[in-house]
């Protein structure tokens, strides 16, 4: 036994040392070389190398050994951060969309004339969804499989349906399978002004009812955030005034409203009130419970119609005297892609 | 000193014979199926709920499961239907409850699964947060082995523009069983009037009696007021007839969506 090569390997190490005097032992003659501790490395060595080999095999080939480790290694990924950090946790296939807010697309609905892409919105779990902003809009692009980006017409909410989104795009030359993803550029910054302007002379209206035109001084508004508001001359006759507006400058997405007060100022003989009409800036019908919303728009028309008294006076120099309130809305630089899931609905009609 | 090939050989041979041994007697460790669907397991028992443990996530909303009850030849599922949107921006409007718009989905058809087999049943409509399935002598709430949603509606909104040519039965689609037409083209002295048909699907799920809204686009349209028929009455000021109309629409009705949803019944009350 002394001469076999594993029970020297695998021998205690309580067991009195083989070749090693205990001080009971009488000293042994020394081995032949050959025999000797010597060769005791290469054994264990090669032992060792053996097994390493096997082992390194068994790893490469896929034993189970490296994709258990990187499977292991996902998923405790993944429960570590869901334990550690609950708020943000989504449901499966939403997109974070900042740190508050989930997007997935829903449905895509294909029209001779539009594409309606519509998405739903929650709030991560850890949030109270009453408390919580929602989407505040945004202007999206619709990405296709061959590169080409399709931006979008509009955008739609209404509050009987809370949490949901409907994207305008317009319609041509591609489908639902076309589409990979949607990307969103989200509002950034939100205000409201309120400004003032007034004719730059005075102006008489006509007996005859046709239109005359006084221009506005300031006409032109710098709002921020390279947005410009610009006034078109006011028109007004002795039943209705009008006028448009426009927004102008470096940010093309940019968007507003306006909503605009008229007075018609006769000096020391008083004012004249109107009543102003804008471009339907909320749906609100007089039979439905429901309102929509638009969104903020590039241009608008405005009406003016009097009020008191029921027509504006003849004959009489007017300064007209504006108000506006313009609420205005500028997007992110940066854009979040949505993708589109495979159970996104498809509805395809005409 | 030599190369001991005598040794070496050996060892290497009990070193791999080591190895194998220690892989076929170790614990097993491989990914296999039911591994990882319980890694999943875990990971969703780890997810703090939005409401309670045992919901379910459908859209933008949590399904809670109450109570399943028999009443009848009927079983009666009691649900609650919770929002996990963010508060809808804009105006809201609130019925003399004080309540807002509620969660904007519905699960319409259901499927009981017991030992004995399968039970379909209809929630009823939007705002009945029950759904009733017909069952016979054998079935027994002790049975139920699952509950899943085969069918949902999510309310989606739509706003949007149309044209229109200006004559008497010019039509749109708007969506699957949506549609516009014009029926009647009125011109007055100071106006001009439009009686529009609204074609819409017999939607008993839905209890909005006025799921598509339309108006004029621009500030010259004055008015909008439903017509006896089921349709709108458009006014617009001035006696010229524009072409093409441009019709502002504003919707939000229900929408089907056929996807299979498990429902946790972990908290159901089977009785």
């Amino acid at each position: 036994m002394a001469d076999d090569p594993l029970r020297e390997l695998l021998s205690s190490p309580l067991e009195p040392a083989r070749g090693r005097g205990t001080g009971h032992d009488q000293p042994k003659a020394p081995r032949p070389s050959r025999a000797s501790g010597g060769w005791g490395p290469w054994l264990a060595g090669s032992i060792l190398v053996g097994a390493l080999a096997v082992l390194g095999g068994y790893l490469v080939v896929g034993g189970g050994g490296d994709d258990t480790a990187t499977t292991t290694t996902e998923a405790a990924t993944t429960t570590t951060a869901v334990i550690s950090e609950p708020v943000g946790v989504l449901p499966d296939g939403y997109t974070p969309v900042g740190d508050r807010l989930g997007m997935k697309v829903e449905r895509i609905l294909l029209r001779p004339d539009a594409v309606f892409v519509s998405l739903s919105t929650v709030v991560p779990n850890t949030l109270a969804p009453e408390e919580t902003s929602g989407y505040q809009g945004g202007v999206w692009a619709l990405i296709l499989v061959d590169g080409r980006r399709i931006e979008n017409v509009r955008e739609s909410t209404d509050a009987l349906a809370p949490g949901f989104v409907s994207v305008e795009f317009p319609a041509g030359g591609y489908g639902a399978a076309d589409v990979v993803s949607i990307e969103l550029r989200g509002v950034a910054e939100r205000q409201l002004e309120e400004i003032g302007a007034e004719t730059v002379e005075p102006f008489t209206l006509r007996d005859d009812g046709v239109f005359v035109t006084a221009a506005l001084s300031p006409a032109r508004f710098t709002l921020d955030a390279g947005v410009e508001l610009v006034f078109s001359d006011l028109t007004i006759s002795p039943t209705q005034g009008g006028m448009a507006w426009t927004l102008e400058g470096t940010d093309e997405k940019a968007g507003a409203f306006v909503y605009p007060n008229l007075l018609l100022d006769k000096g020391e003989a008083g004012t004249e009130a109107s009543e102003p009409r804008v471009e339907n800036a909320n749906f609100g019908f007089p039979f439905s419970q429901a309102l929509g919303s638009t969104p903020p728009r590039r241009e608008g028309r405005l009406l003016f119609d009097p009020v008191e008294p029921l027509t504006f006076s003849t004959g009489v120099a007017f300064t007209g005297r504006f108000s506006f309130q313009v609420s205005w809305t500028v997007y992110e630089p940066t854009t979040t892609t949505i993708p589109f899931g495979e159970d996104v609905a498809v509805t395809e009609v005409g | 000193m030599p190369f001991p090939l005598k040794v070496v050989g050996p060892g290497l041979i009990a070193g791999a014979a080591l190895a194998f041994a220690g892989i076929a007697l170790g614990p097993d460790q491989s990914p296999s199926a039911d591994t990882t669907t319980t890694t999943v397991d875990e990971t969703a028992s780890t997810t703090p709920p939005w409401y309670r443990q045992h919901e379910t996530l459908v859209g933008t909303s949590a399904i809670l499961p109450d109570a399943l009850t028999v009443e009848g030849g009927e079983a009666v599922l009691h649900y609650q239907v919770l929002t996990i949107a963010p508060r809808p921006t804009g105006i809201i409007v609130v019925d003399e409850n004080g309540n807002g718009p509620g969660a904007g989905v519905g699960p319409e058809s259901w499927v009981i699964e017991t030992t004995d087999g399968e039970y379909p049943g209809e929630s009823r409509n939007s705002d009945v947060h029950e759904a009733r399935f017909e069952v016979d002598d054998r079935f027994d709430v002790n049975k139920v082995t699952g509950i899943r949603i085969t069918r949902y509606r999510m309310r989606v909104p739509y706003g949007y523009d149309v044209e229109l040519l200006p004559q008497t039965g010019a039509m749109v689609t708007l969506d699957d069983g949506y549609s516009m037409s014009i029926a009647t083209l009125l011109p007055q002295s100071v106006s001009f009037i439009v009686h529009l048909d609204m074609e819409h699907p017999m939607d008993l799920f839905s209890t909005d009696p006025n799921p598509v809204r339309v108006n004029g686009a621009g500030p010259e349209w004055t008015t909008a007021t439903p017509r006896l028929s089921g349709g709108v009455q458009l006014v617009r000021e001035g006696p010229e007839v524009p072409d093409p109309l441009v019709l502002r629409i504003s919707s939000a009705y229900w929408v089907t969506f056929d996807r299979t949803i498990n429902v946790d019944i972990g908290g159901l009350n089977l009785g």
